[in-house]
């Protein structure tokens, strides 16, 4: 066996368990804890690669740009106030939260075969804790999809709320819902998964 | 929770997350094992360097060598100090090169901090040189165990492990049947395509 230079590192080779050693936090501080460590990995992920966002924001500009003219030119009669475009965007952020959201929830099954979820269970994070981080990590996701369709849809001249509490209001909304999905999507997976291994 | 909190492990997948850095991966799990907020840098500085990772700490995994995301996958298991470190064939689709490297770490991580090391392999070599005691498994049951020098002894005539490994698990296709069939090869080809 080729040897090369002795591993060094004094501080992983002081007393080995001394995190195990500490008392377990509490219940309460486990899943906002998680649910911030899922949430920042996340927006990591995002920060290093913006593909998987500029492919999805394909979607809603096609619905936008395409299906939305299409309608409002044949929807000619519709009221002045309540042009076709507001519609579209109402529509456009929950779909767009839920698809992604569903979609997140749904890679649990690509994660166990990997090995990842095996690694995360190691940890000493409680399933529920898991589930519900992963469930908010999809929320991220679903907001920067948000994000493009409002910004879309200023630029088409879509009338928004501009009150602060509306908009924040509004991403509440998507977050909780995309969390929903994601769980009930991640719920669909691992009992597929279960069903299969059985 | 209390038992997780002194295990590491290495799954046999390369499960590490091509879209973050390697301190970034590091970091996640420093966070999911409750390490302090004020230790938790120097702890994952710390892993690093005892993986020899420092340098290619702040570049995407994804431009990783094999090698160096299984020392990445120790790094993760490693920033919690364990007190057992589960190793499940940490080697499987790794060059001879890439393969020295784990084993010199593993070799110098349980020669530092003289943590349990549970290693599950199936490469008798990596059990000859890594290992103070060996349990033979075949069918889920344990068919012999003790140190590596016992069990040749057991057998005698100048045999090796893979001599005493065949005769505990079967040498014909019993043994082939169990262990080679489909699933598994399809499985140690997609692991060795995720290292390339």
């Amino acid at each position: 066996m080729r040897r090369e230079g002795s591993v060094r590192s004094a501080a992983l080779g002081a007393t080995p368990p001394a995190f195990a050693e500490r008392a377990a936090p509490a219940w309460w501080r486990w899943v906002p804890s998680r649910v911030a460590t899922f949430c920042l990995v996340e927006l990591q992920k995002l920060s290093h690669d913006r593909t998987e966002l500029f492919t999805r924001a394909v979607q809603p500009v096609l619905w936008m740009l395409i299906f939305g003219e299409t309608s409002t030119a044949c929807t000619r009669s519709r009221p002045a106030d309540s042009p076709i475009w507001t519609s579209w965007r109402r529509g456009s952020s929950p779909s767009r939260a839920s698809f992604v959201s569903i979609f997140y929830g749904i890679q649990i099954i690509w994660e166990r075969d990997a090995g990842v979820l095996t690694k995360l269970l190691v940890t000493p994070t409680p399933r529920c804790a898991l589930i519900i981080g992963k469930g908010f990590a999809a929320g991220i996701r679903s907001l920067a999809q948000v994000v493009v369709v409002l910004v879309l849809s200023a630029i088409l001249g879509v009338t928004l709320s501009t009150n602060p509490l509306h908009i924040l209001a509004a991403l509440l909304i998507v977050m909780l819902g995309s969390a929903f999905f994601a769980c009930l999507s991640m719920t669909i997976a691992g009992g597929g998964c279960s069903g299969a291994t059985a | 929770m209390a038992v997780r909190r002194l295990l590491g492990c290495v799954p046999q997948q390369l499960s590490i997350e091509a879209a973050l850095t390697g301190r970034e991966n590091v970091a996640w799990f420093a966070r999911l094992f409750d390490v302090p907020r004020a230790q938790r840098g120097a702890r994952v500085a710390d892993a690093l360097d005892a993986m020899g990772l420092t340098e290619g700490a702040d570049r995407l995994v994804g431009t990783y060598s094999g090698g160096m995301v299984r020392r990445l996958e120790l790094a993760q298991a490693l920033v919690n100090r364990p007190a057992l470190f589960v190793l499940v064939e940490p080697t499987i689709g790794l060059d001879p090169i890439a393969r020295d490297g784990v084993w010199r770490r593993v070799e110098g991580l349980r020669a530092q901090t003289g943590m349990t090391v549970l290693l599950t392999t199936h490469y008798m070599e990596e059990a000859q040189a890594l290992c103070d005691r060996i349990a033979l498994m075949h069918h889920g049951t344990i068919r012999a165990q003790g140190t590596p020098a016992q069990l040749r002894d057991g057998l005698g005539g100048g045999a090796t492990l893979e001599d005493v490994f065949r005769e505990y698990t079967g040498s014909g296709r019993d043994g082939e049947d169990a262990k080679g069939g489909l699933g598994e090869i399809r499985r140690t080809r997609r692991d060795a395509a995720r290292v390339r």
